[in-house]
């Protein structure tokens, strides 16, 4: 755990320490530990230093948490649904600035969430968990080829069955209809696999 | 270490406002002589206990709060990830938290004791008669027990897993056996072995909880679960371990016999000299110390359980030695089942009986041993021994208190009592036919002022009362009818006068020149002998070990004290005297020749028997055989 930083979705902080505290509790058990990364981000964040934990605002936690998880020098950085509760544009702060900026020096972000839009734009790669079983893991290119939405205008030229029929080639995961059109979403998508279906 | 050191400075400062609560609670307590309606006491006295009181009293209560929220708030709210997502292991935070709480409760106490050292001073604070390591115990390690089985219930409690039924279970053996190992020690009054299997458990106790703890935070971490199943099967396989160890040393602490003895105390003797009751300890063994029936002839012997203290509570032997009596195990005012043995047996075993006594009763045994009168409560019992059938109960008058009862024969039972009235001072003697259960008052002494003791002769038919008369300073000898209670004829004698087993009268007192001055002469009658010894100072007559032949004991050499003493057999007839050993020292010590009902109330029809028996050198009994006149080993001795 020397180099691992973990930022979990509710900061599990001690309630009643402050951030000057922790920071001596942390300094003497972390190897790589970086006080002034510490304090220059919580300084340039708004998060102070001599308020119990338990009296910040729950955006000021995450922040001393996301400290932290990166004063300790981290290899792998652990963010558990980092963006709960912000705003587009601390969200974009967080994805763009922070995540990139960790990517270029090297540093591994493992980090769960629910927006897929943000993760889009600076994620290799990607899980999916769904039950506790992980059903998509593998890089983001392969995974945005390989799923499609198909939409088409509804024909009664040819048959329904011919039309799943091809669906089923492509590996159809869900059909529907929107604004008067049908649609099917696949996973099995290729160039050669559509030509055929049209 | 770096890790522990860590995690115990941050939570000593997260609680450091605990030194608050213990300064403001000093100060109230410094200010207690102040209190209205303690101004009476002594302001340093009233700091004193106050504060130890208080100190003690804050220091549990904190060590239980802590205990029970310290890890269990955090576990429930899912806050210890904190330490676990660092490089901090699982014993470090356990350890560290543990020792951070502890360190402050005991800051604590100090804090509010400091009144208190301060008004009388450390030295004398130190030197009071309760500061010993039983309260150095209390103050440091009551907390610390405290704090650890708050913090395994708060977590058995908070999960609430299947796991709970092996803690119950635990619990409820480990209680088991520690009340096997303990009342055992408690019944035969062994305190400082008490003591020492106590502690032991206490300590293996602390031990189980903090390794039980450990273990369940290291291996549950962050799960509530998890972290109760690794506490529990720590907690009860480290106590296991403990538990059966201390089981085996304390029954091993026990298990010893007369062979192993190195110290014997002789309890009672069987009349016939054939058996003794004793008591003695073994080596390595603490103060424990085991009761036995032994043989003093053969080598065989009967378990006896625990005994209180107090002749009456020894065993009851029958008159020709064929049966003997004894209560069973207990403690305190426990009533007992009876026991016997039949000692004519090759190989006599204990016997339990269906009868529970209490254990103030007193106990008699006919001569022959067929029948038992137990004396409880104001009533008289008379029991067909093997059959344990009632044949007769007598409830006595309310005047005939303090009462000693013996067969006459399996159908008679002659009572001596006293009245229970300090203005009247007599001697009741009453007799009770057993098959009609009638009770016919035959005679009584009376007219005396105050009554020291009176001795009964074997055939019981003379008794001698010591008393003082009224308006006299002077205390005088009586012989009196032990029927009737019918003075025969006041006695000159300045001395004690026992009854030999013929019924002759004996008195043996010291004259002026430092000789012995022995007196043997009929009740009735003519026939006085006088002898004079000329032992030197100290020399004693022990008993009646042989018909007319007492022990005598005397220094060796009178000049030189450091050479002992010697033993004699003589005869009161012919004067002679003849040496029968050395350097030994009477059993039974704590009472004097006795002759019948003496002292009180009890019987001892065994004095000759009683005379025989010695404490050697080594500590071993040996016994005098009048034949051999050799001295016979009979049990332990220094090895």
């Amino acid at each position: 755990m020397e180099r691992v930083g973990v930022v979990p979705e509710n900061p599990d902080v001690p309630p009643d320490t402050t951030a000057d505290r922790v920071e001596h509790f942390l300094a003497w058990v972390t190897p790589f530990w970086r006080s002034a990364n510490y304090f220059d981000r919580l300084e340039s964040l708004g998060v102070p230093r001599r308020q119990r934990f338990a009296r910040l605002s729950k955006g000021q936690q995450r922040q001393l948490a996301l400290a932290i998880a990166l004063a300790g020098s981290p290899r792998l950085l652990v963010l558990d649904d980092p963006t709960l509760g912000l705003d587009a544009v601390a969200r974009r702060k967080l994805y763009e600035e922070l995540i990139g900026e960790l990517a270029d020096r090297g540093t591994t972000v493992f980090l769960t969430t629910h927006d897929l839009v943000g993760v889009e734009g600076i994620a290799d790669r990607v899980g999916v968990l769904h039950g506790g079983s992980l059903l998509v893991d593998e890089p983001l290119e392969v995974l945005k080829a390989r799923y499609c939405r198909l939409t088409w205008a509804p024909t009664d030229d040819i048959p329904p069955e011919r039309i799943q029929a091809g669906l089923q080639h492509l590996g159809v995961i869900g059909t529907g209809t929107a604004q008067g059109a049908n649609e099917a979403v696949v996973e099995k998508f290729s160039e050669i696999g559509f030509d055929r279906f049209r | 270490m770096n890790a522990t050191m860590a995690v115990w400075a941050r939570e000593v400062m997260a609680r450091r406002e605990l030194l608050l609560l213990a300064v403001a609670v000093a100060v109230i307590v410094s200010l207690l002589p102040f209190l209205p309606g303690v101004e009476n006491y002594e302001a340093t006295d009233v700091r004193t206990v106050g504060s130890s009181a208080v100190a003690l009293a804050l220091g549990c209560l904190l060590a239980l709060l802590l205990g029970a929220t310290v890890f269990g708030n955090d576990l429930s709210e899912g806050r210890l990830g904190f330490f676990f997502a660092r490089p901090v292991s699982g014993f470090a935070v356990w350890w560290g938290r543990v020792l951070a709480v502890m360190a402050l409760v005991w800051i604590v106490e100090i804090i509010v004791l400091a009144p208190a050292l301060y008004s009388e001073g450390i030295d004398n604070f130190t030197s009071r008669d309760e500061f010993d390591w039983l309260t150095i115990l209390a103050y440091v390690i009551a907390p610390l027990l405290l704090f650890l089985l708050a913090h395994a219930v708060s977590i058995l409690v908070r999960a609430g897993t299947p796991w709970l039924f092996l803690d119950l279970g635990g619990a409820i053996v480990v209680a088991i056996f520690a009340w096997l190992n303990l009342r055992p020690l408690f019944e035969i009054g062994a305190p400082v072995a008490l003591w020492v299997v106590a502690g032991a458990l206490m300590a293996a106790l602390l031990i189980a909880l903090s390794v039980g703890g450990a273990i369940g935070v290291a291996v549950g971490r962050v799960d509530l679960n998890r972290t109760h199943s690794a506490l529990s099967l720590a907690l009860w396989g480290t106590l296991a371990i403990f538990v059966a160890a201390i089981t085996l040393y304390a029954g091993w602490l026990a298990d010893f016999g007369p062979r192993q003895f190195t110290d014997v105390d002789v309890v009672t003797v069987a009349p016939d000299g054939l058996w003794v009751e004793t008591i003695g300890q073994a080596k390595d063994r603490l103060d424990v110390k085991r009761r036995y029936l032994i043989s003093t002839t053969a080598n065989r012997w009967l378990p006896l359980p625990a005994r209180d203290q107090g002749l009456e509570n020894g065993v009851v032997f029958a008159l020709d030695g064929s049966t003997a009596m004894w209560r069973g195990g207990g403690v305190g005012d426990e009533p007992r089942s009876l026991w016997w043995t039949d000692l004519g047996r090759p190989d006599p075993m204990a016997r339990p009986t269906s009868l529970v006594v209490s254990s103030e009763a007193a106990l008699t045994l006919s001569a022959d041993g067929s029948r038992l009168a137990i004396l409880e409560e104001g009533t008289v019992s008379i029991y067909e021994l093997g059959e344990e059938r009632l044949v007769k109960a007598v409830r006595l008058p309310e005047d005939l208190q303090r009462v000693a009862v013996v067969f006459i024969d399996t159908n008679t039972l002659r009572l001596f009592a006293r009245p229970d009235v300090d203005e009247v001072q007599s001697i009741l003697i009453a007799e009770i036919d057993v098959p009609t259960g009638e009770l016919v008052r035959i005679g009584v002494v009376t007219g005396l002022e105050e009554i020291s003791w009176f001795g009964v002769d074997a055939a019981l038919e003379h008794m001698v009362v010591s008393t003082r008369m009224e308006g006299s300073l002077v205390w005088e000898r009586r012989l009196h009818d032990a029927k009737s209670g019918a003075l025969i004829r006041n006695l000159d004698d300045a001395g004690f006068p026992r009854f030999l087993q013929d019924g002759r009268k004996f008195l043996a007192s010291q004259n002026d020149d430092g000789s012995l001055a022995l007196v043997v002469e009929p009740v009735e009658g003519e026939g006085r002998i006088d002898h004079t010894l000329r032992a030197a100072d100290g020399s004693r007559v022990l008993g009646e070990a042989v018909p007319n032949g007492v022990i005598v004991s005397h220094l060796v050499d009178p000049s030189d004290r450091t050479q002992g003493i010697r033993q004699a057999l003589f005869d009161v007839d012919t004067g002679e005297m003849r040496n029968i050993g050395s350097h030994l020292r009477r059993t039974v010590r704590w009472f004097p020749w006795q002759s019948g009902v003496e002292m009180g109330f009890f019987w001892h029809r065994n004095q000759p028997a009683v005379s025989r028996l010695f404490i050697d050198q080594s500590g071993a009994l040996v016994r005098w055989d009048p034949e051999s006149g050799e001295m016979v080993h009979v049990v332990g001795g220094q090895q």
